[in-house]
């Protein structure tokens, strides 16, 4: 039987053995011809793989991971400055509503003279406001107002998942 | 002129000084390259899952905590997205990935007495490049990145004495090739 097996001709060669069983090594190694020519193999081995080259990228890679970068950040970006002009037009239309609702009430309230008439007047105002409010979401507006926000959804849905696709092609290119 | 340490490289690129990951790729991108392509077997999959390893380690920096060295980390993603790669080929399945115990048969067409040059790089190149891949990779990293075996253990996340095994079972095929070609007495 082999008292030389590869496993301990390894540690040997990775120098992991204690001296004891290191002279051991030795000794087998100089009364066996087949056990140095293992070693030896072995050790051509290491010393090989020690100078292993490193195999090259094509030389533009780094320009193109950094340039894949950029895309990456522009990617949300571009969401961002989409769903901010989105944002923007529904608080637009939003305060449009509040604005004309405000300044026909204003219109139609009649003037106050008395400092005293302040608590009846903001109950007035807010009495006017319900009601404006209620005229405008009536059953015929409102069915208008579903439909324009609708198609507001739907449009800008559409333009964002075109966006998102446009720049996923960008980015795999 | 000093060469900064990973650390001062990253903390510049968290800092907002995206151009400087540039030299993160420049200083790894040679050695990922040669695991990559020891381990995917191909150098087009190896260039594009290289350029994917440095997209997601760059998207993830906020997760290096530096506890671990950057190459470890660094090496870790490039490992677990080659076999994510390889597992979407079909080539391989995790479990079989898993297995120390892979049985390989080393062959190689390069003649070795026949060539002008004699060149055992290239013959023992041939040999590395033909290990399966957890194999391969130990050996890519033990060699080429000069990483301790602790170090390989945690980017394969198994333990140092499986480790051993396999970079003991590498070497040992390697060298029964060598035996059997009988150029032992060639080559000392």
């Amino acid at each position: 039987m082999n008292l030389l097996t590869d496993e301990i001709l390894n540690e040997f060669l990775d120098g992991n053995l204690n001296e004891q069983k290191r002279e051991e090594v030795e000794k087998l190694l100089a009364s066996s011809e087949n056990d140095r020519k293992r070693f030896s193999a072995l050790k051509v081995i290491h010393d090989e793989l020690s100078q292993l080259k490193e195999d090259e990228t094509s030389k533009d890679f780094t320009q193109l991971v950094i340039s894949k970068l950029g895309k990456k950040f522009e990617l949300p970006r571009h969401q961002k400055y989409f769903i901010f002009i989105i944002a923007s037009i529904f608080i637009f239309i939003c305060v449009g509503i509040v604005a004309y609702v405000a300044t026909t009430i204003i219109s139609t309230s009649s003037p106050q003279t008395e400092s005293t008439q302040v608590t009846e007047t903001v109950y007035q105002l807010s009495n006017g406001l319900i009601l404006e409010l209620k005229q405008i979401f009536s059953s015929k507006n409102l069915s208008l107002i579903g439909l324009v926000l609708s198609l507001g959804i739907i449009i800008s849905g559409y333009f964002f998942f075109e966006n998102q696709k446009r720049n996923k092609a960008n980015l795999s290119t | 002129m000093k060469k900064l340490s990973d650390q001062e490289i990253l903390d510049s690129v968290i800092s907002g000084n995206q151009a400087d990951y540039s030299i993160i790729v420049d200083r790894y991108k040679n050695k990922a390259f040669s695991l990559l392509k020891r381990m995917l077997k191909n150098e087009q999959d190896a260039e594009e899952t290289l350029q994917d390893c440095f997209l997601k380690a760059y998207n993830s920096l906020s997760n290096f905590k530096g506890e671990a060295k950057f190459s470890t980390w660094f090496y870790r993603i490039v490992y677990n997205t080659a076999l994510t790669k390889l597992s979407s080929k079909k080539r391989k399945t995790e479990n079989e990935m898993s297995s120390v115990d892979d049985h390989f048969d080393l062959k190689s067409d390069y003649d070795f007495r026949s060539s002008e040059k004699k060149d055992l790089s290239v013959f023992i190149n041939d040999l590395v490049n033909q290990l399966p891949e957890r194999f391969a990779t130990v050996i890519n990293l033990y060699y080429l990145n000069e990483m301790s075996c602790e170090e390989i253990s945690k980017i394969l996340e198994i333990s140092v004495s499986n480790v051993k095994v396999i970079l003991h079972r590498s070497r040992s095929a390697l060298k029964d090739i060598i035996i059997e070609k009988n150029l032992v007495e060639e080559l000392i």
